[in-house]
């Protein structure tokens, strides 16, 4: 007689609870894929005017080409605890200065830029939390122009900030707007090229002089018919600045193909990442009506793509396959080559070579912020 | 004989009843739902704790005023946020402000901690601060334009917007016309994300300028 009635009170309170949870998680009602395969299959077939280049990952990787991922660093930079300039909040980006044998390390946890040089010492810093002049809200990429001495540094609050470093130290000298929140930034012959997408241009990059004074915008984006989508996938991608060759790459992220333009905007290449197979972006509408997109999780097998640089007329591209052991997979080209080349694997994220000097240069995060100097002239 | 079986019976039958009731309670009272939701009312665990009854496995409030330096211990979570509602994060949370605490007791500088919730309900942003164990001081309601969120987030000391985040400030105060002042605030650590979190402790919890000597990874 009792206790009927308490399982009865129990069962709802449970049933509510369910309920509750169940409110709060985004239920997809209809469902397509991102990237769209009539998308890349358009954009593959439609190279009349534009070469394409196809990279893949070889069947069998030999010993050699396995080789980076088992090398240790020389030099790593970044301790647990010590001198607080070895001691980094998260690295987000890294830019080199190979003239100068210098490695400028963007902290978005402390919003500072801080100069080393190969071998590990701290030279200087510049930036800090703040919204003063030089300071950083929230900083996501950085570039260096060693022929201008020039360093840009790209924060989401729409700023590009412009940095002039001399042997010794490093001056802020100007910032500007720019007219989309930025995903990525290169800068090369006294121009910022910004990564982003807005419905005014619908162009993946705006092209701006040092003064702020925007002069140009192309780039193909990722052309959906659904407005949500195409402003939410398009403007989430890298561009990567030669200044050897003055051209760029430009990628969408978790789609295969990436784009080399010159500084004009006009597309001189693409390029084709036959073996990468992206992660499941799945298009909805939640109950109320509001479109929704859902990154799902990476399975076993799909590809992310990490970071890409340069050197001398060469770009790398790099992705990871999710739970696979063998690390990240490295390819080289030259836009105006006919082919690349599979450089094999690597067991952390490079952010730039000097294949001159023989350095690679990679960061990781976990458990703690380090940037690791390999060897790789061997 | 039949009567003072029956008598026997029923004081038989009462004394199982009370067994049965006494366990029910001690299962209750002993049950984590009962002692987290002591923890979240301030005053009667805090009083057993500075009683010495229970050895202090929370961080308690001191509930006095800050000397000159103290090192203020900012969460940033929201009853919303599925990551903020990791059910590791709690204890990850605890753990940070006990060693957080220890190291300005070693440097002889005060700390406190303050509570933030980025949601538009008050009493959903104090329920959810109620799993993270004792603040001094609780901001709720307003979701991103929270004070917290503007203190921390946005203006005073800028970073990323996401939670969870924990960020450690160093304040300095000094006297002044209108009563103490902070006249210094400087970013110490800030980790966003349960994983940047759990590192971060994993490695001993440094803080640049304070060396604690507790890390338990070698660099």
């Amino acid at each position: 007689m009792f206790m009927e009635p308490y399982f009865a009170r129990v069962l709802l309170v449970y049933m509510i609870a369910i309920a509750g949870c169940n409110s709060n998680h985004p239920e997809i009602v209809t469902g397509r894929i991102h990237p769209a395969q009539e998308w890349i299959s358009n954009l593959i077939e439609a190279n009349e005017r534009t070469p394409l280049m196809r990279l893949a990952v070889p069947d069998t990787i030999s010993k050699e080409k396995a080789r980076l991922h088992d090398i240790d660093p020389i030099v790593q930079i970044g301790k647990i605890e010590e001198d607080s300039k070895l001691m980094f909040g998260y690295i987000e980006d890294l830019a080199v200065d190979k003239k100068n044998k210098r490695i400028f390390i963007l902290d978005a946890r402390y919003n500072e830029i801080r100069a080393f040089d190969y071998n590990g010492a701290f030279l200087f810093a510049v930036g800090g939390p703040g919204v003063a002049p030089g300071e950083l809200q929230y900083p996501q990429a950085i570039d260096f122009d060693d022929k201008k001495n020039t360093l840009i540094t790209l924060d989401r609050n729409r700023t590009v900030l412009i940095y002039s470093v001399s042997d010794t130290s490093i001056a802020y000298s100007f910032s500007f707007k720019v007219d989309f929140p930025p995903w990525d930034a290169c800068v090369m012959n006294d121009h910022v090229f910004a990564r982003g997408y807005s419905e005014e241009v619908k162009s993946a990059v705006l092209k701006y002089r040092l003064d702020g004074a925007r002069v140009d915008s192309f780039g193909i984006y990722y052309d959906s018919e659904n407005p949500f989508v195409r402003q939410t996938l398009s403007p989430r991608g890298q561009v990567v600045c030669n200044r050897e060759s003055n051209t760029l790459l430009v990628s969408i992220d978790h789609t295969p193909i990436f784009f080399v333009y010159d500084e004009e905007g006009t597309e001189l290449r693409r390029i084709y990442l036959d073996t990468f197979d992206p992660i499941d972006i799945i298009e909805g509408v939640l109950p109320d009506g509001r479109p929704t997109l859902e990154y799902t999780a990476p399975q076993k097998g799909e590809n992310v793509l990490s970071r890409f640089f340069t050197h001398e007329n060469d770009f790398f591209v790099q992705y990871f396959t999710v739970e696979q052991k063998g690390g990240r997979h490295l390819f080289k080209f030259d836009p105006n080559a006919e082919t690349g080349e599979y450089m094999g694997t690597l067991g952390e994220v490079a952010f730039d070579i000097d294949l001159a000097q023989g350095y690679l240069f990679a960061a990781s995060n976990r458990p703690y912020p380090r940037v690791f100097v390999f060897d790789v002239s061997i | 004989m039949t009567e003072k079986y029956r008598i026997y019976n029923i004081l038989f039958s009462i004394f199982s009843v009370l067994v049965l009731l006494l366990s029910f309670a001690v299962g209750f009272f002993a049950s984590p739902f009962f002692l987290d939701a002591l923890t979240s009312r301030i005053g009667l665990l805090p009083n057993m704790l500075h009683s010495g009854a229970i050895n202090p496995a929370y961080y308690i409030p001191e509930y006095k005023a800050k000397r000159d330096v103290e090192i203020l211990f900012v969460y940033i979570g929201s009853h919303s946020c599925k990551f903020s509602n990791d059910e590791d994060l709690p204890n990850l949370i605890e753990q940070a402000k006990l060693i957080t605490q220890d190291l300005a007791r070693e440097h002889e500088y005060e700390m406190s901690t303050l509570g933030a919730a980025i949601d538009w309900s008050v009493e959903d942003g104090l329920r959810h601060l109620g799993k993270f164990g004792l603040f001094d001081e609780v901001i709720s309601g307003r979701k991103w334009q929270n004070t917290s969120a503007r203190l921390f987030i946005y203006e005073n000391i800028p970073g990323a917007a996401a939670t969870p985040q924990l960020v450690l400030v160093k304040r300095r105060f000094a006297p002044s016309s209108f009563g103490r002042q902070i006249v210094e605030e400087k970013l110490l650590v800030r980790k966003v994300g349960k994983d940047e979190i759990a590192d971060w402790l994993f490695i001993g919890a440094p803080i640049p300028g304070f060396p604690s000597g507790m890390s338990s990874v070698k660099n």
